[in-house]
């Protein structure tokens, strides 16, 4: 190595001054793809909120989505400038967080494609692309996204639209072991990032719009064995069994899709559960458990010791995927371990995540469906629940006052900060239809309605952990789909629609920083990272997902149609 | 549909032959996007072919905006223009596409009963004629205002690069599946358009269905297909093409 670097010196020397730029970069990257790949041990996972890179798709196991960087602060990020860009040249949504384990990023994008780039100055170490089965992209409801990868010893993990999970060698991308776990096409897909806890590849499905059947399974992070799978759609004869009609957990949805959170005090994992199928509640009458709702589930066993249903008696696909964080907290005096959450349904959710107790909630977007809480479950407005001979207009609509895009939590603004949409629906049953693996199972008519209270689509809004209370709201025409960062530099991360990243204050709102208009509108999620005590700031474009396909209003407003598509992703340094 | 938009498709036909016209026509190009798509009068077979180059000339548009070279190309103009910023980086890419066809056939697509006679011999039977040749044609510009966005001009959804699934092909109709034309219609008239589902007039429902059958081998007959007759349709969907 010693001896390729001074050949590379001596070259660039020869050609001189006007390859500079060109050259410079070579010596770099024999160093990068030459440089020892440090191991992700359970010891740095467990720590990751202290290492220098991102090792985890939320940045660390409480699902913060804070890093302790300071070097881009307050005071210096109107300095901010683009380090270095990567195109995909994919035209689809671009989901993923980008991964950085020392000096090698990892990110993923749609179809399935990973790739391994030196994280200072985007050189590309090696791309795998996944042979996607045609098969399976025919029942993907919300663009051909994915939104990360994990990693583990000297591997690195990515599910799949077809549901394998495949591992590869981080250094050079070969595969290790590629795990099937349900066949593709027939309503499954896996789009989440997968979470390595104590040598387990933990990940769910997604496909509850085609009465997919949701699970949780955990594999060897070694072998790719499957070492447990929790159906998340109750039986008859285990608890919750009884809580749906005969038969129809089997078709039942129910699909955690959202990376999980995991307590290693306890060992337990937090997972949201997705939207029962089909949509309409009275056609499977019953809390349908565990749908809509966040399990807490032994991590070497995937058993459940407890849930909390955020929506009881669901005819909106208020999905309850969305991520939790762990936080401490107070309220009315009393210090809580808590989970907190921001649901499709408008509310903010504080739990006790030692037994799953409600500690409040409160709204924050408009909301008709569930206009309150009683003895700490949600009460759903009978008015508001669609029939097949009955339309209703009501708030939020199906996508949610917040979809997948993750909120970030700062343990020093004690906020939570909340990538928001202000959208409403019309919701009408229809006739109803015989499940049939392969076609959508939700038998609703519905159209996304601008929010009555609002013009505005989007907004980011910080909201005061102890109270759920708003602090700040950011507003934007355009709708906000891309998850929120924040840093010890004081700062809130997060990426418009047409295009502009940018950074707030996240103290006031204030914002700090806009970049130039980036090639695609953003619905990535921001990660950051420290190489050679130099911070940087990740990104990708790549407008897509579910808002433009399935968005009624939203989607035809001419703001929204003319975002720009095709994958880029940034990385952003002083 | 107006003079003025008329024109601007022309100008854009041209250009999709010729790509340095391209350059020359960007509010051509604008016009195609916005309003002639969604205007053009569909019972004209020379219609689609115009729609096809505009489909097409947009694709080849979409495919050097997101490889970034299409920036540089355009850079005289911009400044010709005194424009700030490149209005052509920042048109819609409503008919996006990474990956365009090796060949800009405008007959491939309303042309393919040829196809549907060969398959006789991978089916044991060849499929049924269930729509008239006008209504597939009416439903060919009616699936490129309405469907196209998310599923490809080419029907080939996903893997074409776009967001929605492919209706059309071996993976589409899937024997496994077992769908029957009544499954596929009652979904597509439930929840399509997906951003404003059922929002389309029942006939033209129809029409996009004989398209779709079009494309999938199934020959044009004598008879007009009706809503009534695909909402209770029990016969298979299979690919019948190549």
């Amino acid at each position: 190595m010693r001896y390729k670097r001074n050949v590379v010196e001596i070259a660039r020397d020869l050609l001189g001054v006007c390859l500079l730029v060109a050259v410079a970069q070579i010596p770099v990257l024999s160093y990068a793809a030459a440089a020892p790949y440090p191991v992700v041990t359970n010891k740095r996972l467990v720590n990751a909120q202290r290492d220098d890179g991102w090792l985890m798709y939320r940045r660390n196991y409480e699902s913060t989505g804070y890093a302790p960087f300071e070097g881009i602060n307050i005071g210096n990020v109107s300095q901010l400038k683009i380090a270095f860009d990567h195109p995909s040249n994919l035209s689809q949504g671009h989901e993923a967080a980008p991964l950085v384990n020392g000096r090698y990023m990892f990110v993923t994008t749609p179809m399935n494609h990973l790739i391994a780039m030196d994280a200072t100055n985007g050189k590309v170490l090696w791309q795998y692309d996944f042979p996607l089965e045609k098969k399976a992209l025919q029942t993907v409801c919300c663009d051909v996204v994915n939104r990360g990868a994990a990693l583990y010893g000297g591997l690195v993990y990515m599910g799949t639209l077809g549901n394998h999970v495949v591992a590869l060698d981080a250094r050079t991308g070969k595969v290790k072991w590629d795990t099937t776990l349900a066949p593709p096409g027939v309503g499954y897909f896996i789009s989440g990032a997968p979470l390595v806890v104590n040598g387990k590849v933990v990940i769910g499905d997604g496909g509850g719009e085609y009465g997919a059947r949701g699970f949780i399974v955990a594999m060897n992070a070694m072998t790719g064995r499957v070492e447990w799978k929790t159906y998340t759609t109750a039986a008859p004869g285990t608890p919750g069994g009884d809580t749906w009609p005969r038969g129809a957990y089997k078709t039942g949805g129910g699909n955690p899709w959202i990376t999980g959170t995991y307590d290693d005090k306890t060992n337990t994992l937090y997972w949201g559960v997705g939207n029962p199928a089909p949509w309409l509640s009275i056609m499977r009458p019953g809390k349908n458990l565990y749908t809509d709702s966040v399990v807490a589930l032994n991590a070497d066993t995937g058993e459940v010791k407890w849930y909390y249903q955020w929506t009881p008696t669901d005819s909106w696909d208020y999905d309850g995927a969305n991520e939790t964080v762990m936080t401490d907290l107070a309220y009315h005096g009393k210090v809580y371990h808590a989970l907190v959450h921001a649901d499709r349904n408008g509310w903010f959710f504080a739990l006790d995540r030692t037994n799953g107790k409600l500690i409040y909630a409160e709204p924050f977007v408009h909301v008709t469906s569930i206009t309150a809480m009683k003895d700490g479950i949600p009460r759903p407005n009978p008015e508001m629940q669609p029939t097949i001979d009955k339309q209703v207009f009501t708030c939020p609509s199906f996508i949610g006052g917040k979809n997948w895009w993750p909120i970030s939590v700062d343990p020093q603004t004690h906020m939570a900060y909340i990538p928001t949409l202000h959208a409403c629906m019309d919701i009408k049953g229809a006739a109803p239809v015989a499940y049939k693996a392969g076609l959508y199972f939700v038998n609703a008519h519905f159209e996304l309605k601008h929010d009555p209270t609002t013009d505005d689509w989007g907004s980011v809004q910080a909201l005061d952990l102890d109270s759920g209370n708003q602090v700040w709201q950011y507003k934007t025409h355009l709708p906000w789909s891309s998850g929120t960062l924040a840093t010890a530099g004081g700062l809130i991360f997060s990426g418009s629609s047409d295009g502009h990243f940018m950074a707030f204050d996240a103290k006031t709102g204030k914002v700090l920083w806009i970049s130039e208009q980036l090639r695609s509108g953003i619905i990535g999620v921001p990660t950051t990272y420290v190489v050679d005590g130099k911070q940087y700031v990740a990104i990708w474009a790549g407008w897509g997902g579910a808002v433009p396909m399935w968005g009624g209003q939203v989607a035809s407003d001419p703001a929204v149609k003319t975002i720009p598509r095709g994958g880029h992703l940034y990385v952003f340094a002083l | 549909m107006s003079s003025r938009c008329s024109n601007g498709l022309r100008k854009v036909q041209l250009a999709a032959w010729l790509l340095g016209a391209m350059l020359m026509h960007r509010s051509g190009a604008a016009i195609v996007r916005h309003v002639c798509i969604e205007q053009v009068n569909p019972t004209r077979r020379t219609d689609i072919r115009i729609v096809w180059a505009a489909v097409m000339f947009n694709r080849g548009l979409d495919r050097l905006r997101i490889s970034g070279r299409l920036d540089p190309l355009i850079e005289l103009f911009k400044r010709a223009a005194g424009a700030q910023s490149s209005a052509l980086h920042l048109q819609p890419a409503i008919y996006r596409q990474s990956a365009v066809p090796t060949s800009i056939d405008g007959d491939r697509l309303i042309q393919s009963d040829a196809v549907t006679r060969n398959a006789g011999n991978k089916h044991s039977r060849i499929p049924p004629a269930l729509y008239t040749d006008k209504q597939a044609v009416a439903g060919a510009v009616a699936y490129y205002q309405n469907c196209a966005m998310c599923h490809g001009p080419l029907l080939d959804g996903q893997a074409g690069g776009y967001p929605g699934s492919a209706l059309r092909g071996p993976d589409f109709a899937d024997p496994s599946y077992d769908f029957r034309i009544k499954d596929i219609f009652n979904l597509v008239v439930t929840l399509m358009p997906a951003a404003t589902p059922g929002s389309l007039q029942p006939d033209v429902y129809v029409t996009i269905m004989a398209f779709i059958l079009k494309q999938n081998g199934y020959p044009a007959g004598t008879e007009d297909l009706t809503y009534e007759a695909l909402a209770k349709s029990s016969v298979p969907l299979r690919f019948y093409g190549k």
